[in-house]
């Protein structure tokens, strides 16, 4: 087991930069999650830390020694890759011994480690096959058996369970993470799936562009995103984004009201940072809304109610804009009718329109309720 | 009832396309066979009759013991086999570098290579015997191996090339992560997997080294140093062509190349359709 830092990662192909100063301190024993959308540069940071890609700027270190230089072979990480990349031509013993085998064990310890891994992961009665005679999960299995097998000081999983169909995906999902909590292992794991982040993370980084947008635990990530990005990143249904401008209260001093439109939608404390334009961005999230039939609330109307069996998702238009309402009350409404809404101040979240960082209120530091 | 017609109409004609190509160029073969064992006396009585009334096997014993054929056979196998094996070992490195390095040149090496396919050889045998002579390299099946290897690199380097990109990078990086040197990972995971294509490269260019004519007749003048096709070529002499001794030098020269083949058919067929179906 490791702890990985990475400082100021940077990483060009030719005059492209993928990443663009990376900096993250994986703690011993932690699990990380990168998640991002496709061609933000995930896997490249992770081919960085196992070696199979130049590091252009910065430093990686593992326990405190600086990797940037070393093979693969000498970083004693496991990876565990998308196409599973199990060896075609070797049984799935075979599979598992070859990373020991390269490590000059002796046969009888060899065979125990194979032996226990198999039990551990159900692989005993499969350990003649070859790869091709396995199925999906099973192949996932092995690939996870031969990076747990050689016991190294941390696991790199770049997006193990992609090719695999839901329902086992949210299996492989609880197994990996079950395992995870068995072994205590270090380990990074890239997903374009914000559910997978959500559910396996002990933090996640969210990263686009070649940047990480934030790093820190699932619920706060969910709670307290710091910019646009994030906000609209990880949630689904997604956090509703609207187009709002701020209006100086004339009630309360420290107060301002947050408009769409004509409509007010709540008072709320305003931003340490005002922009001159008093446009913004406001974010709610779909399930923190309330709505009713009666008079006092934001008008809205309904557009369509889409129903996903634990909930519904109801899409609404206020004050000219659309916006998702989710619940898991059995609503009677349909399309075209009339209702208002209401929102809790403190479940409302204001974003710069250019730079998409989060305005935070004067009084509020990072806490969220 | 008309559909299943057709298809069986349509499965005749496609038997039929196939005989006839193969029987077109089996033929051939099948002549040389046929006069290798016609005796002299027969062989323009009967020369348009597709089996000869008696037959002989005069003709393989007189080139086995009265001719030098065994030597050009022996200098051939040699020539042939030193080029294949040469030959194939570049290839691999070369190819193994074309898939997966991308390095500064490799445009213009690879463009290079692709020239020397690009024109007929008759046009270097001059400038080729002018640089072999000095060194000592005409009359010498040294110096026809280092032709040959160097006539045949370029395409087995594409060839190969071709079958380590049907290898997944994945793979390499998995077994370099799993504790392999670079090295290691090929010879252990990818060379096991690009067999047939190592197969393929084989005989290709064994097949190509073992017929070629026009460097071995050349380059090398003394009959010590010739290969089979010359040898051939000694069948024929100002006044008459000894077919019979000839077709019976040529069904042996057949020999080594079917062998060879035959141990490699099984790897072969399997190489020339990778890549058409994901492992
Ligand atoms: N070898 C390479 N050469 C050039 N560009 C590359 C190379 N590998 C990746 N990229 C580019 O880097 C970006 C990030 O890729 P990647 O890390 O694979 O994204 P992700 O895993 O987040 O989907 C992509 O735009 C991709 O096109
Ligand atoms: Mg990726």
């Amino acid at each position: 087991m490791a702890a990985i830092s990475i400082k100021g990662v940077c990483k060009k192909y030719g005059t492209v930069s993928v990443l663009r100063g990376i900096d993250l301190e994986v703690r011993d024993g932690e699990f990380i999650v990168l998640v991002g959308p496709s061609g933000c540069g995930k896997s490249t940071l992770l081919r960085l830390i196992a070696g199979l890609e130049e590091i252009t700027t910065g430093e990686i270190r593992v326990d405190n020694r600086v990797i940037n230089e070393l093979a693969p072979k000498e970083r004693d990480l496991a990876m565990v890759f998308q196409s599973y990349a199990l060896y075609p031509h070797m049984t799935v013993r075979e599979n598992l011994r070859f990373g020991l085998s390269l490590r000059g064990i002796p046969r009888e310890r060899m065979e125990m480690l194979v032996q226990g891994v198999s039990e551990k992961l159900g692989l005993t009665g499969l350990l003649e096959r070859k790869p091709r005679q396995l199925s999906g999960g099973q192949r996932q299995r092995v690939a996870m058996g031969r990076a747990i097998v050689r016991e190294p000081k941390a696991f790199l999983f770049d997006e193990p369970l992609s090719n695999l169909d839901a329902r086992l995906r949210e299996q492989m999902r609880y197994e990996i993470r079950r395992l995870y909590l068995e072994l205590r292992t270090t380990s990074i794991y890239v997903t374009h799936d914000q559910v997978e982040a959500m559910t396996m993370a002990d933090r996640i980084v969210v990263m686009n562009d070649g940047i990480a947008q934030q790093v820190g635990p699932p619920q706060e990530l969910y709670d307290d995103p710091a910019n646009l990005f994030v906000a609209g990143f990880i949630g689904a249904p997604a956090m509703n984004l609207l187009e709002a401008t701020l209006r100086e209260d004339s009630g309360a001093p420290g107060d301002v009201t947050v408009m769409i439109g004509s409509e007010a939608l709540a008072a709320v404390q305003r931003p340490s940072s005002m922009p001159v334009t008093g446009r913004v961005i406001a974010g709610i999230r779909p399930e923190r809304m309330s709505f009713g039939a009666d008079a006092n609330g934001i008008p809205a109307e309904v557009d369509l109610v889409e129903a996903t069996g634990i909930g519904m998702i109801m899409h609404i238009k206020a004050g000219g804009q659309l916006l998702k309402i989710y619940t898991t009350d059995r609503i009677k409404f349909r399309s075209g009718d009339r209702l208002a809404m209401h929102i809790d101040p403190l479940d409302l979240l204001l974003f710069d329109v250019d730079s998409g960082k989060r305005l935070r209120p004067l009084s509020q530091g990072a806490a969220h309720p | 009832m008309k559909h299943c017609l057709k298809v069986r109409l349509y499965w005749i004609l496609h038997y039929a396309l196939l005989a006839l190509f193969v029987v077109f160029a089996l033929f051939p073969l099948y002549w040389l066979v046929k006069v290798s064992i016609t005796p002299n006396d027969l062989l323009y009585s009967e020369g348009v009759r597709l089996w000869p009334s008696h037959t002989t096997f005069a003709h393989y014993v007189s080139v086995l013991r009265h001719t030098a054929f065994p030597l050009f056979f022996r200098n051939s196998v040699i020539v042939a086999g030193a080029t294949s094996v040469t030959s194939t070992l570049i290839a691999t490195a070369a190819g193994y570098c074309f898939s997966r390095f991308s390095f500064t040149g490799k445009f213009l090496i690879v463009g290079v290579l692709m020239v020397t396919q690009m024109f007929p050889l008759v046009m270097i045998v001059a400038p080729i015997f002018r640089l072999l002579s000095p060194l000592g390299l005409t009359n010498s099946l040294t110096g026809l191996v280092i032709v040959y290897t160097a006539f045949n690199v370029p395409f087995a380097t594409f060839l190969m090339q071709s079958f380590f990109d049907a290898v997944p990078r994945d793979l390499e990086e998995a077994a370099m992560i799993d504790g392999a040197s670079r090295f290691r990972a090929f010879r252990s995971i990818i060379v096991p997997l690009t067999l047939p294509g190592l197969a393929a490269t084989l005989g290709f260019v064994f097949t190509a080294a073992w017929s070629e004519l026009l460097f071995a007749l050349m380059l090398n003048s003394s009959s010590d140093a010739s290969t089979f096709p010359v040898g051939l070529l000694a069948f024929v002499s100002k006044f008459s062509v000894d077919f019979g001794q000839m077709m019976a030098a040529g069904v042996l020269a057949l020999l080594p190349v079917c062998a060879f083949f035959l141990l490699i058919q099984r790897h072969l067929v399997q190489g020339l359709t990778a890549g058409a179906v994901k492992g």
